[in-house]
C-alpha cells in the first residue's frame, strides 16, 4: 500500500512541476529562461510562481538560450541562487556560456530536459544532448523518476554552493519519459528544505563597494592553475555528493543512493550499468531475467555522470562477472560515451572484466524491459 | 512479476484523455496504490487520435514505456480501439469501456472479462461539460470505467475532481457526470 501513513501528502506531478515546484521550495533568486519543448512547462510554472509572489525572487525573460545563461553568469557572481532549464537545441545554443559559467565556477543549477538533437526533426529522448555538457565542468545529475527529480533540485543548489566544490550543477530529466508524465511525488517541505539548503553564501560577488574582477585576462600560467583548481574541486565534489545525498535520505527517509544506485544481487555474472529512466525500467528487466534460471543478474544506476563515480565503478567490476552498458547515445568514431568511461576506469586497476555495449532509446525510441532483457540475453549469449 | 493493470486511454485531441489520465492517477492514489499516467506526445492537434498509458499497481512502479499489450482499454471515441489493436489483445481477461450505447460490429473480435457500455457523449452534453465545441467526455468516462473494471472506489474519484477542480466552473457538472456514467453502464460478461 501507497498511504501508510495518512498524513503523507502525495500529488501527480509531471516531471516538470516536479522541478519547478523543487525549485520554488529551495528560493532561487534569479530565473534566467527561454522556454523549449520539452522543458518549456518548467520555466511556465516558475513565471507565474513568481507573477503570484510563490517566489520571492526575480525572473528574466530574454530572447535565446545564449542570453537565459548569459543572464544565469551575472546573477550568480553577483551573489544570486540562480536557477534555469532547457533541452537540446536550447542548450547547445547556449553552449558559449554554459562553458563560461562552468569554467568562472559559477554556483547554480540547470535542469536539462534530455531530448535528441536535430538531424532528422526529432523531440523526444535521449542522453546526446547530456554528453554534449560533459567537459565543461559542470556537475551532471541524473534523475531516475519524478520524486528523484523533485528531490534532488535543492540537493543540487546545494552542493553547487559548497565552497569546497563551487561549480554548476545540472539536473538532468527524460524528455517526455519523465517531464510530461503524471506521476506520484511526495512534495517536499519548505522548513525542511530551509534548514537543508541554507541562504547562498558565496565566496565571491560583483559588489560595487568591495569590487572583484570575474574573466579579466589571464596569462598561461594563471589559467593553468585555475584549471587545475577547477579538476580538483569537481574530483571533491563526489564526497560531497556522497555526504549531502546520505543527509538527505536520513532527512526524507528516501533514499535514491550516493554517486550510483545498486539494485538486485550485489555479486551477479551479469551487471548492467545505466542512467536515467531506463535504469529504473533495467530493474524490472533484471528481475526477470532473474526468475529465468540462466544466470545472476544485477544493475548499477549511474545517478552523477560529473563527477563520475570512479570508486563504484571499481567496485562494480569486481561484482559483476560481466558488465553491460546501455547508452542513450553515441560517440562517433568510437565506442558508446558511458563504455569509454566505464573501460577507462577499470584501466586504473587493469579489470579484465568484459565491458559490452548496447545502445538504446534513440530519438524517443521505446525501451520496455522485455526489450531490455531480450538485448541483454542476446549480447550475452554473443559473447560466450 | 509484479501485477499491475496496464490501462490504455484512446482519445482524440480536445477530448481530455490528458486529464483523464491524471484525474485517474489521483483516483488511485486516494485508493492506497500506486500510479502514472504516460500520454503519448508527438505533433499535437484536435481531432487527433491520442493514447495515454495509466499503470495502477500495489506495489511501485518501475515502468516508463508506453504500455503496448493493454490489461484494460478506454475508449473515448469508438472508432479508436480497432485502429490501435487488430488483434484481440484481451485473450479473456481484462475490461474494454466504450464511448457508446451499443456495442459495434467491429468489436466482436475483442474478447475481455468485461465489457462496458455508456453513452458517455450524451451525458458529458446534458451535463454541459462542452468548451470550444469540443464535449469533455474524459471525466465521465472515469465513472464509466470504474463501474467496469470495478478497480478503484467512487469516492476517491470525487475527491480527485475536487482536487483538480477546485474553483472551476465544471465542477459540479463533473462530479454529476461520473455519478451517472456509473450508474448508466451496462457491463457485460464476455461470452
Amino acid at each position: 500500500m501507497l498511504n501508510e501513513d495518512k498524513h503523507k501528502r502525495i500529488e501527480i506531478w509531471t516531471g516538470n512541476q516536479a522541478i519547478a515546484e523543487g525549485v520554488a521550495v529551495s528560493r532561487p533568486e534569479v530565473i534566467s529562461a527561454y522556454p523549449i519543448t520539452p522543458s518549456t512547462d518548467i520555466i511556465q510554472d516558475l513565471s507565474d510562481f513568481v507573477e503570484s509572489g510563490k517566489i520571492d525572487g526575480e525572473y528574466i525573460g530574454v530572447e535565446s538560450e545564449h542570453a537565459a545563461m548569459a543572464g544565469c553568469v551575472g546573477a550568480s557572481a553577483a551573489g544570486a541562487r540562480t536557477f534555469t532549464a532547457t533541452a537540446s537545441q536550447g542548450l547547445l545554443y547556449m553552449m558559449e556560456m554554459v562553458y563560461i559559467a562552468g569554467f568562472t565556477r559559477l554556483p547554480m543549477t540547470m535542469t536539462v530536459v534530455n531530448r535528441s538533437l536535430f538531424g532528422g526533426w526529432n523531440i523526444w529522448l535521449d542522453h546526446q544532448d547530456l554528453y554534449s555538457m560533459r567537459d565543461t565542468g559542470w556537475i551532471q545529475l541524473v534523475a531516475k523518476n519524478n520524486q528523484e527529480a523533485h528531490d534532488l533540485i535543492p540537493q543540487s543548489f546545494k552542493v553547487s554552493e559548497d565552497h569546497e566544490v563551487y561549480v554548476p550543477s545540472a539536473v538532468n530529466i527524460d524528455g517526455f519519459v519523465l517531464s510530461h508524465v503524471a506521476g506520484q511525488v511526495e512534495p517536499l517541505d519548505q522548513r525542511m528544505v530551509d534548514d537543508f539548503l541554507p541562504k547562498f553564501e558565496p565566496y565571491f560577488k560583483l559588489d560595487p563597494l568591495d569590487p572583484v574582477s570575474f574573466g579579466a585576462l589571464t596569462l598561461p600560467g594563471e589559467y593553468t592553475r585555475l584549471r587545475y583548481e577547477h579538476y580538483d574541486a569537481l574530483n571533491r565534489s563526489r564526497d560531497k555528493i556522497r555526504k549531502v545525498t546520505a543527509e538527505f535520505a536520513e532527512i526524507t527517509g528516501r533514499d535514491w543512493g550516493r554517486l550510483v544506485e545498486v539494485y538486485g544481487p550485489e555479486h551477479a555474472d551479469v551487471g548492467v550499468i545505466s542512467m536515467g529512466t531506463i535504469a529504473e525500467e533495467t530493474e524490472e528487466a533484471i528481475d526477470l531475467l532473474n526468475s529465468k534460471g540462466i544466470g545472476s543478474f544485477g544493475a548499477t544506476r549511474i545517478r552523477a555522470f560529473r563527477p563520475f563515480p570512479v570508486d563504484e565503478i571499481i567496485d562494480a567490476s569486481k561484482r559483476y562477472g560481466k558488465i553491460i552498458v546501455i547508452d542513450r547515445g553515441f560517440s562517433f568514431g568510437s565506442d558508446s560515451p558511458m563504455v569509454s568511461e566505464v573501460r577507462n576506469v577499470l584501466y586504473k586497476i587493469k579489470s579484465d572484466t568484459p565491458v559490452i555495449s548496447l545502445i538504446m532509446g534513440i530519438g524517443g525510441a521505446e525501451t520496455p524491459y522485455t526489450q531490455i532483457a531480450a538485448n541483454i540475453e542476446k549480447l550475452i549469449k554473443e559473447d560466450n | 512479476m509484479v501485477k499491475i493493470r496496464e490501462i490504455m486511454l484512446l482519445s482524440r485531441g480536445g477530448q481530455g484523455g490528458v486529464t483523464l489520465g491524471k484525474v485517474l492517477a489521483y483516483t488511485a492514489t486516494y485508493d492506497g496504490k500506486y500510479a502514472v499516467s504516460i500520454p503519448k506526445y508527438g505533433a499535437e492537434r484536435r481531432g487527433a487520435p491520442i493514447t495515454t498509458s495509466v499503470r495502477i499497481s500495489d506495489k511501485p512502479i518501475k515502468r516508463h514505456a508506453q504500455i503496448e499489450d493493454p490489461t484494460d482499454i478506454v475508449a473515448m471515441d469508438f472508432t479508436l480501439a480497432p485502429r490501435f489493436f487488430a488483434q484481440d489483445p484481451f485473450r479473456g481477461e481484462g475490461t474494454l469501456t466504450l464511448n457508446s450505447p451499443t456495442k459495434p460490429e467491429e468489436y466482436s473480435i475483442y474478447t475481455p472479462e468485461k465489457f462496458g457500455l455508456c453513452n458517455i457523449q450524451k451525458i458529458t452534453m446534458d451535463e454541459g461539460l462542452v468548451k470550444s465545441g469540443s464535449a469533455m467526455t474524459g471525466i465521465p468516462t472515469i465513472g464509466s470505467f470504474l463501474k467496469t473494471s470495478g478497480l478503484l472506489n467512487m469516492e476517491s474519484l470525487h475527491k480527485a475532481i475536487d482536487k483538480m477542480f477546485a474553483g472551476s466552473r465544471y465542477l459540479d457538472a463533473n462530479h454529476k457526470a461520473v455519478d451517472r456514467t456509473f450508474n448508466e453502464t451496462e457491463v457485460f460478461k464476455n461470452d
